[in-house]
């Protein structure tokens, strides 16, 4: 099972990536934050396995948030537009997903991230 | 017949020109003339060098007037026939002084040798149309050629234009948004598809106009507030103002779309509770003023794109195009909104 956090402003956007991580019962999402503020807090609760990270978010960039952690875990930003994909390889991103996000391409980024994560033997399988 | 260039032989080509031209005058001569061998290579030797040098010097000449033939048709067309008879004249004297020895040798007249200046004119004359005419072809193939630059340099322009002004960012969250809405709230999702193709259409259809009638720039406006607020919800506010007066004034597409989406960024995108747009359109005695407000501050933040301005800077430039100085952009700060405001001079 992979722990999983969505950080994402719009509540429409974290509904819809909902939605989309029903067809993967092994990624179990352990809560949802729209802020850096409330992001931040919510990895220190759940420290999670997985992040989904929205790279637009009030006040701070997901890759500041990224920057403010002691660990970092595993990441597949999502993000409407692909102006940071190269940014992304700066954080050990698992994937970099294109909102509407599309499906088949989910389902390769959460492969990688189980086999990252196995490796890490971080993942309580 | 293919002659010159200024990279492709032109040397070779006139060698070769006259010195077929030359054997062929000899040999018409052998077989018509009766005269002498040495005089009949004689005459071929002088149409030959004297063809090939007033010809040379004829280019040397085009080429030191530069001239780009670029004149007018009737002007072009006396120079042309005035340097020709030049040109034959100056051939007819080199022959002249060529013959000087065997001319009272066998009794040619003046007249007779002087009969020579029509087809020497001929000669020269076909020599100059091949010659200009090529360089006019090439010259025209050129500007052919960098008229495709130019307009495919304009269509990548004008789809550049398009480009900024439909945000991508904009354009994906709205069908992500809707793509949740649709399980959610089907009418509002149809609404929403409603909407976004209402925004896109406006926006290829106007990507080229100078202006459009401020009630249809509100009608899009109002509709591309609504898509944005699917994405920011309750920490989106905002109103439109605009007296019913008004609505008839023109003003330029997608300005206050563009703005709308700035106040956006750094008034609601930027904070954690959200923000409050306010536009208003109003018209003095000469002039038509946009306002946007957001609520916020002008202290630049620490943020992952330090481009604050760029899309003002962007409706600067389209203001500055549109209307050279007769529009402007300020920003002010007015606590607690940051006010932008294009007036644009109206002389009605």
């Amino acid at each position: 099972m992979i722990n999983a956090i969505l950080i994402e402003d719009s509540r429409l956007a974290r509904q819809e990536l909902k939605e989309l991580l029903k067809s993967f019962p092994q990624v179990q999402i352990a809560g949802e934050a729209g802020t850096a503020s409330q992001a931040e807090e919510l990895i220190k609760l759940v420290n999670p396995d997985l992040i989904f990270l929205d790279i637009h978010l009030p006040g701070k960039s997901g890759f500041d948030i990224l920057q403010e952690l002691d660990s970092v875990p595993a990441v597949i930003f999502t993000t409407a537009f692909d102006q940071y994909a190269l940014q992304s390889f700066d954080y050990n991103a698992i994937d970099y997903l294109l909102k509407p996000i599309v499906p088949e391409r989910l389902e390769q980024a959460i492969q990688k991230a189980e086999i990252l994560l196995k490796e890490k033997g971080g993942c309580s399988a | 017949m293919r002659k010159i260039g200024k990279t492709t032989g032109f040397w070779p080509v006139q060698t070769g020109v006259w010195i077929l031209a030359g054997c062929l005058n000899y040999f018409a001569q052998q077989f018509n003339s009766g005269m002498p061998v040495s005089v009949i290579l004689l005459n071929a030797a002088g149409l030959v060098g004297g063809g090939f040098a007033i010809t040379s010097i004829y280019r040397y000449y085009l080429k030191q007037q530069n001239n780009q033939f670029k004149l007018q048709a009737s002007k072009f067309i006396l120079s042309l026939l005035g340097s020709t008879v030049i040109q034959s004249i100056c051939w007819l004297a080199l022959l002249w002084l060529i013959f000087l020895p065997t001319i009272f040798k066998y009794h040619i007249g003046t007249v007779q040798f002087c009969l020579n200046f029509i087809p020497l004119t001929g000669v020269l004359l076909i020599w100059n149309l091949v010659y200009i005419g090529y360089h006019l072809l090439r010259q025209y193939h050129t500007t052919e050629v960098e008229r495709w630059k130019l307009e495919a340099e304009i269509q990548k322009a004008r789809l550049g234009a398009l480009k900024s002004q439909i945000n991508p960012h904009f354009m994906f969250n709205a069908l992500n948004n809707i793509r949740a809405l649709i399980l959610e709230d089907p009418q509002v999702a149809r609404d929403m598809v409603t909407k976004f193709s209402e925004i896109f259409r406006h926006a290829l259809q106007h990507s080229e106009d100078k202006e459009i009638t401020v009630a249809e720039e509100l009608k899009i406006l109002s509709q591309y507030l609504e898509l944005i607020r699917i994405q920011y919800e309750e920490k989106l506010q905002y109103q439109v103002n605009a007296d019913n007066s008004i609505l008839s004034e023109t003003m330029p597409p997608m300005i206050l779309q563009l703005l709308a989406e700035n106040a956006v960024k750094h008034g609601v995108a930027a904070s954690p509770s959200g923000g409050e747009i306010i536009v208003d359109i109003k018209r003095t005695c000469n002039k038509l003023l946009l306002i946007v407000k957001n609520t916020g501050t002008l202290s630049p933040k620490k943020q992952l794109e330090n481009n604050l301005g760029i899309g003002l800077k962007n409706i600067t430039e389209r203001l500055k195009l549109l209307y050279d100085n007769d529009a402007s952009l300020s920003m002010e700060e007015h606590p607690p909104y940051v006010v932008v405001t294009i007036s644009i001079n109206k002389y009605d």
